[in-house]
């Protein structure tokens, strides 16, 4: 069961802006096995969505991968010339949003979008992509699928729409998929349903996922393991229950702390203070140094690295919290 | 007590136009009866998804939607009857914030200009000492006084929301109407805002409607719960009676939904089937039994009256004491 289907190493994505270059990602390491999902979270700029982006080889001027590979079974997505790794885009990696339309063309049918991806990826021919694209529609319960092939994006609410982005991408069932933030627009029954969709693919497909949220309590629910994420930096990665219930690092710590929760009494929430820095004023050192409680001399001059403290359990700091 | 602001068979509805004429063709039920009261210290929060009418009911309170009919009474007086100086005088007393801090502030205007802005309008003090007060409003919502002559743009979210807080405190109000006021902002950023608006509350003593689509907020945040789906308010009660005891088979669905930190990777068991329908065309009876688990025969004939089934607990369903359910012939 735990044949490793996605490794990343030192990932790194640069951003050439004008007051210099950024790193937005900076040396991200992760590895995800058959079948299992990694939920990535962090507030909004911690490179979670960049991270994504780069190893789908989406990354624009000016952004820039600057180093690391991204393994897919040994093979890296990085030293690929672009036509193969087209090629890969939609068949072995695919890749779904939060806003449906980012992956869905206005002006064509869904119909019409599956059948050109399926024909391309699959060698089908137009009649046989045509039932493979039905058999999608129906396995993510859209109703009426041979009204809705024939549809138009807008034709669709926004939850059907989410579902047929979905069918969309999974249709050439690929290895691995990188869902980003995929129900945070939804409501919250609308994103129970996709949930439970992305989850019951992924058992018939065997796919390793990569599920970015800044929902800590969607990631509970559907992660096997976690990366928390800040400033383009890895802090704290370990199994889904581990890292809510020992958290060790003072972000993840604060960050949990910080969430209300249905049935938790108390009249205030333990804020975390002050704001995420900009990428352009990251001090030396530890990226969350400036608002954390347990900032120590060290922490100022140099930045700590992910190191081992249990098995599966990775940790960038150099005071963390006491293990309970 | 007497309430702050209480309003009876509430309606808003907004034409279709369709067709060269703009002829009305149909119309969105957005709030389509709703009665509430709101006491004076209180935090009422409205909770539903997507067009269930929350952010419009908000709007309604405060007038700045007019009502399509129905009465609004603040401090008994009839708040739908004021004009001109009265109006005005009204206004002072009843603010709003709103989501995007990024749209409701103009990016014209320097922070002194927009914090000003209230008592330039509301000629609340003679002008020289509106940058005095504009200082002090920004102390007031944690921020440096500083950041006076600086532009919306130049803040992040979470300030940009201090300033529209900053704003709507300007002229001391009694009931602020806050529409999701935190949605936008990151976890860390959102326990600063929530916490920096119990503070408000508690140093002004505000009263706060407080409007939002995340239930965990709400528990947090409220004091009163009032459920709404397709228009109407479906359940309303004390937060913790509500969270601990919902009655109507969509909240106790929406609860469900909600999910948990720490629960575990879990298979995912959708609390509820289907899409929350058109209000153009809300389903006959209960707006909910297309969707609803426990519904009966003649669910959708009649739609069900707010019963009271525990103190400050009303409910509207047939399950619950709404009546016989109509044509079923049983008493549930």
């Amino acid at each position: 069961m735990t044949e490793i289907v996605v490794s990343v190493r030192e990932l790194q994505t640069t951003f050439h802006t004008r007051a210099g270059p950024v790193r937005a990602v900076d040396g991200i390491s992760y590895d995800i096995a058959k079948g299992r999902t990694l939920g990535i979270v962090g507030e909004s700029g911690c490179g979670k969505s960049v991270t994504s982006y780069s190893v789908m080889r989406l990354i624009e001027p000016p952004g820039e991968i600057t180093g690391g590979r991204v393994l897919l079974d040994g093979e890296d997505l990085l030293s690929l010339p672009e036509e193969r790794m087209q090629d890969y885009r939609g068949s072995r990696v695919a890749m779904i949003f939060q806003e449906p339309m980012t992956a869905l063309n206005p002006v064509l049918t869904i119909g019409y979008q599956m059948d050109e991806q399926i024909m391309r990826h699959m060698g089908l021919t137009r009649r046989q992509s045509r039932e493979r694209a039905l058999e999608m529609l129906e396995l993510v319960g859209i109703p009426a699928p041979r009204e809705r092939y024939a549809s138009y994006p807008h034709q669709l609410s926004g939850g059907m729409r989410q579902r047929a982005m979905i069918a969309m991408a999974l249709s050439c069932e690929p290895d691995f998929l990188i869902a980003d933030e995929p129900t945070t627009a939804l409501d919250v029954t609308i994103q129970g349903q996709i949930l439970e969709l992305i989850q019951k693919l992924q058992e018939r497909l065997h796919m390793a996922v990569q599920f970015i949220t800044h929902d800590l309590g969607v990631i509970s629910e559907i992660a096997d393991a976690v990366l928390v994420m800040y400033a383009g930096t890895a802090c704290e990665r370990a199994p889904t229950h581990q890292l809510m219930d020992a958290p060790r690092h003072p972000y993840t710590v604060a960050l949990l702390q910080s969430i209300p929760r249905i049935g938790r009494r108390e009249p205030r929430l333990p804020a975390i203070g002050g704001t995420v820095p900009t990428l352009h004023e990251l001090p030396a050192g530890c990226p969350f140094q400036n608002r954390c409680p347990r900032v120590v001399e060290r922490c100022r001059a140099s930045r700590p690295t992910m190191r081992a403290i249990a098995p599966g359990h990775e940790l960038a700091c150099f005071n963390p919290v006491e293990d309970r | 007590m007497s309430a702050l602001l209480s309003a009876r068979d509430l309606r808003k509805h907004f034409p279709v136009r369709t067709g060269l004429l703009r002829r009305e063709t149909a119309r969105v039920h957005a709030v389509d009866g709703v009665s509430l009261e709101v006491e004076p210290g209180e935090t009422l929060g409205l909770v539903g998804e997507s067009g269930c009418g929350k952010s419009t009911l908000g709007r309604t309170l405060v007038r700045l939607y007019e009502p399509t009919s129905g009465s609004i009474e603040y401090r008994g007086e009839d708040f739908l009857a004021l004009r001109g100086e009265r109006l005005r005088s009204m206004r002072r007393r009843v603010q709003m914030i709103f989501q995007d801090p990024f749209a409701s502030l103009d990016p014209r205007m320097t922070v002194g200009q927009i914090l000003g802005e209230p008592f330039k309008v509301h000629d609340a003090c003679p002008p020289r000492e509106r940058l005095e007060r504009a200082r002090a409003l920004l102390e007031t919502v944690g921020l440096n006084a500083a950041y006076l002559n600086r532009y919306p743009h130049e803040f992040s979210g979470g300030q940009r929301q201090r300033i529209s807080i900053a704003r709507a405190m300007a002229l001391r109000p009694e009931l602020v109407v806050a529409d999701e006021p935190v949605s936008a902002l990151d976890v860390s950023i959102q326990a600063q805002i929530l916490n920096l608006l119990k503070d408000l509350q508690d140093g002004f003593r505000l009263t706060y409607i407080f409007i939002s689509h995340d239930l965990a907020v709400i528990d947090h945040f409220c004091d009163r719960v009032a459920v709404m789906y397709l228009g109407r308010i479906i359940e309303i009660a004390p937060k913790d009676e509500l969270f601990r005891n919902p009655r109507h088979p969509y909240t106790q669905a929406l609860i469900e939904a909600v999910p948990r930190v720490g629960a575990g990777k879990k298979q995912m068991q959708p609390a509820l089937r289907g899409e929350v329908p058109s209000p153009i065309d809300p389903p006959a009876g209960c707006h909910f039994n297309p969707r609803c688990p426990k519904r009966h025969d003649g669910c959708d004939r009649e739609y069900p009256g707010l019963v009271e089934v525990a103190p400050g607990h009303r409910v509207a369903c047939y399950l619950h004491g709404s009546g016989a359910i109509p044509g079923a012939g049983i008493r549930p």
